[in-house]
């Protein structure tokens, strides 16, 4: 009934102004990339970087291979290929030019169709866009609400302080890509004010000398991300290949509800020809702990939650001081190379409580990267410095032609290694005590696409229970086919083999667990305005020494369908059954426009949501979802401060976004 | 007393915590159900709705099977009726099932309609009541939607969802349980349609089912099936004589044994 209510407050607004930029489509071809990136993983917001690149096209007639390659998932032989056919033609005038490109396969021109800009644009200066008049200022809203409709415990319990509503605000203005202001506000479920997180920025382009220039919050990309980089990357997954070498944005204005590992202050970027020079400063107060006693700083807390007063016991304690300057430099097709120091200061020295923690309170960083052509050969990596330890990744992709790839990748980021705003391509989070090799292929045939990797990983720090090493690997094959037109049929099989410290009879060992996971799919688009989705997947967990074998199913059938441009809806239905939580099954969701959800499903019971979307002519559009899932056979929910005395949790949300 | 003891034991491995779910139609049972994507006759408004919609003049289904497992208490007769149009397909149709002690009726109706050139929906709504001697009766509404996809001549898919509102008989949820089924069929080989399907309700392993129906003659059809959770087996026959297709099936549970079923369909040809 809410939600109604809310609709006619909304309604109103939807009288004038003109048209949006469809994110549906590009949501689409992300969905697989995403779907294994987010696994197992939180409030990722991969979505936001990519809604900012969508926004800030790429001139394809202007860009250089470094620019192109800014496009995710675009691979170093396409955006060679891309300005290659560019020359040749001398132009690329429309998507059409652009397919005609030889040596780019289709999928991957249809997956960077949205970040292009064709034909001749215009190079409007910064120093134009601020004469101009305040009509030519784009403004986007965008507003969210989340509600659970069952009460958690918590909430009955009156713990926290604010409602269970989960409510998100943003407004972008921006006047011809030159100039934009950001401002997010968000609320979590149970605290208290609407603005609990803010985040602001106010970035320029083109000034001169000055290429890019932001202050208030922004995030910095640096080589392949072992000293620092944004929240934003994609994990192992069904892109075996193209996840590596990472492709460095630099300076990023920072607009997603992430609530703490973004800078605050300023950057700047100069730009001499093939040279540019970075250097950022900032500061923040971070959510953390800090021990009375001792007074060390004991954790950094990440989940940006402020909802009684523990959690705001913790609030903004641990002050953060960044520095950092950053070179890089192109040699055209070839190659290139670039450096970073930066330098951490926090307000107090950090606890070392087992061998992975920090000590100290300054911490620096050195870190160099390089990538250069050797024919069909691309090298890339990055070594990082922090005085106690080098961290390194190196990789070589071999693209024997385009339809047949491969990628190696060593890494190695010793246990003594941290850096609180790293984030190196790895098994897991952290970008420390890990090291790996990688081995990707991916190859396109007449018969359906062939993907693969085998990832060997070792932990040397175990556990601090256990200092010894632990090693793992993973493969993964992934099968896709179009056997008529309209239709997809997909097999992956993912198999892993993982060791980790157990406690058995009171005393520690290592305890090797496999884990299969089988998946079966079939896409099928029925007409213009209809596609279905039919997924079987099963897991299987064999026993060790300390547990039992697991099994877990997963069914679901997905519909969309688009009566008209302006309106659609899609829905699934999910059935799962699993032993337990450990032979847990995921499913990623259509949501709403920059939300991933991908639920892990455990136990017995079923799921489903429906999403409807409605565009108008005039730039405002409205989005609703209403998502259910219910164990019949189970009395309540969750536990703790999540239970739920209902075997059914339903949630609303909707969303508004505005353009004028 | 030995009847009244069978019929206890076989309630009590059917019906588990739920009201029985019998499903109509002698081909279907013969193929093990396994036709979720193939359902293009008249008990598809028990079945998958969506099949109602590939029906293409008026057809009337009866359908018997006198004693489940040799227990005659557990006859359960459907019947019904579907009449398409140019706005869809439309259909009605009745069941009942049990005893003086114990009695189970439906009342339905259902609607199928093709909405592309390959695709077909359906969604039937069904009064499900039960009336046990001396206790009085309740009843539920309860809505069953499904959907078929043509990829080509040969391959057709399609799905199904029992009991979509999770509506509920007593104050226990999930006494109708909610079904999902998923079907594929394909005809690789002419006159030869091969059907498989997966059943999963919440509560219990996903089933398996397996079908083949092959068409001998024009006027004769051999169908057999079989399924995992339960073991069954099946097997039937169908004979078509101008407007008249009378079918048989036998099937076999693993621990109650076999049971026989008998349909008749009647097709208006216009």
């Amino acid at each position: 009934m809410k939600f109604f209510f809310l609709l006619s407050i909304f309604f109103p607004f939807a009288l004038t102004l003109h048209s949006q930029v469809d994110t549906t489509t590009l949501q689409n071809n992300l969905y697989d990339v995403l779907e294994d990136a987010t696994t197992d993983k939180e409030g990722i917001e991969y979505y936001d970087l990519i809604e900012y690149l969508m926004q800030n096209k790429i001139a394809v007639n202007r860009a250089s291979i470094a620019e192109l390659m800014r496009i995710p998932n675009i691979d170093r032989q396409s955006a060679t290929a891309i300005i290659r056919h560019r020359n040749l033609l001398g132009g690329i005038k429309n998507e059409n030019d652009l397919r005609s490109a030889e040596g780019v396969s289709v999928e991957l021109i249809d997956r960077i169709i949205p970040f292009l800009i064709f034909g001749d644009v215009k190079d409007v200066s910064f120093f134009d866009s601020i004469k101009k008049s305040f009509e030519t200022i784009d403004f986007t809203l965008r507003s969210r609400g989340l509600y659970d409709l069952q009460q958690d415990q918590a909430f009955k319990d009156g713990k926290y302080y604010g409602s269970s509503w989960k409510i998100y605000n943003r407004l972008v203005a921006s006047k011809d890509k030159n100039i934009r202001v950001g401002v997010l506000t968000e609320k979590d479920p149970g605290e208290k004010s609407l603005n609990d997180f803010t985040t602001f920025h106010f970035y320029a382009r083109d000034i001169g000398l000055i290429k890019s220039f932001v202050a208030g919050d922004f995030l910095f990309e640096f080589g392949q991300g072992l000293a620092l980089w944004s929240r934003y990357s994609v994990g192992k997954g069904i892109e075996t290949v193209q996840i590596l070498p990472r492709n460095a944005k630099g300076i990023i204005p920072y607009l997603s509800s992430d609530e703490n590992l973004f800078l605050r202050g300023a950057a700047v970027q100069f730009g001499f020809n093939n040279l540019n020079f970075y250097t950022f400063y900032s500061v923040r107060n971070l959510d953390g702990s800090i021990d009375q006693s001792t007074n060390q700083i004991t954790s950094i807390r990440l989940d940006g939650l402020h909802r009684d007063s523990s959690e705001v016991a913790h609030q903004r304690i641990v002050n953060e001081k960044l520095f950092g300057v950053s070179l890089d430099y192109t040699f055209g097709e070839i190659g290139g190379i670039g450096f970073l120091y930066s330098t951490s200061l926090y307000c107090n020295e950090f606890e070392k409580q087992t061998l992975l923690n920090p000590s100290g309170n300054r911490f620096d960083y050195f870190a160099g990267d390089y990538n250069f052509s050797f024919g069909n050969i691309y090298f890339s990596g990055e070594a990082a410095y922090n005085k106690i330890s080098l961290a390194t990744i190196n990789s070589a992709e071999i693209a024997v032609d385009k339809d047949f790839s491969l990628l190696f990748s060593y890494r190695n980021y010793p246990y003594d290694y941290w850096s609180l705003h790293s984030n190196g391509f790895g098994e897991k989070d952290g970008t420390q005590n890990e090291s790996g090799f990688y081995s990707g292929l991916k190859w396109r045939t007449s018969y359906g696409n062939f993907y693969f990797y085998y990832d060997q990983f070792k932990y040397p720090i175990g556990s601090d229970k256990l200092p010894l090493a632990i090693k793992g690997n993973e493969f993964l094959i992934y099968y896709s086919v179009k056997p008529f037109r309209d239709a997809e049929f997909r097999l992956r099989y993912t198999n892993q083999l993982k060791e980790s410290v157990a406690a058995l009879n009171g005393e520690y060992g290592v305890v090797s667990k496999r884990n299969d996971n089988f998946r079966t799919e079939l896409l099928y688009k029925l007409s213009k305005f209809l596609q279905m989705r039919s997924r079987i997947e099963f897991v299987k967990i064999y026993p060790t020494a300390i547990s039992e074998s697991e099994k877990g199913l997963l069914i679901f059938q997905d519909v969309k369908y688009e009566p008209t441009a302006s309106l659609s809806f899609s829905g699934r239905i999910v059935f799962f059954q699993t032993d337990s939580y450990d032979s847990r099954v995921y499913e990623f969701e259509n949501d709403l426009t920059g939300v991933m959800t991908n639920p892990a499903l455990y136990g017995d019971g079923m799921r489903w949501y429906l999403v409807a979307r409605y565009n108008t002519s005039f730039g405002l559009s409205l989005a609703m979802k209403y998502s259910e899932l219910i164990k019949p056979n189970e009395r309540a929910l969750g536990s703790g401060d999540t239970l739920i005395n209902s075997n059914v949790d339903n949630r609303l949300s909707f969303q508004l976004d505005f353009q004028f | 007393m030995k009847k009244l003891v069978k019929l206890f034991y076989v309630l009590l491995l059917l019906g588990v915590e739920s009201f029985a779910q019998y499903q109509p139609g002698a081909g279907q049972i013969a193929l093990a159900h396994s036709d979720v994507s193939s359902a293009n006759d008249v008990f598809s408004l028990f079945n998958n709705p969506a099949g109602l919609a590939l029906i293409k003049s008026r057809e009337i289904g009866f359908y018997y099977s006198p004693a489940p497992f040799g227990v005659k208490e557990l006859a359960n007769a459907f019947a019904a009726y579907c009449e398409p149009t140019q706005y869809g397909s439309f259909s009605a149709g009745y069941s009942n099932y049990g005893f003086e002690l114990y009695k189970e009726n439906k009342f339905a109706v259902g609607y199928g309609r093709k909405i592309a050139n390959n695709f077909f929906i359906g969604f039937s709504s069904v009064y499900h009541s039960i009336a046990i001697k001396n206790y009085g009766s309740k009843g539920a509404i309860v809505f069953n939607i499904g959907a078929i996809a043509k990829l080509n001549d040969q391959i057709g898919l399609g799905f199904a969802v029992n009991n979509v509102t999770r509506s509920t008989i007593t104050n226990e949820s999930n006494d109708i349980p909610t079904v999902i089924w998923f079907g594929i069929d394909l005809i690789f080989v002419k006159d030869i349609v091969f059907s498989a399907a997966v059943k999963k309700e919440i509560g219990f392993n996903p089933s398996i089912r397996l079908g083949t129906e092959y068409s001998i003659l024009d006027f004769l059809k051999f169908r057999i099936g079989a399924s995992n959770e339960p073991n069954t087996y099946s097997a039937g026959i169908g004979i078509i004589y101008q407007f008249v297709q009378v079918d048989y099936a036998f099937f076999s549970h693993p621990d109650l044994g076999l049971t026989h079923q008998f349909g008749l369909i009647i097709r208006f040809t216009k």
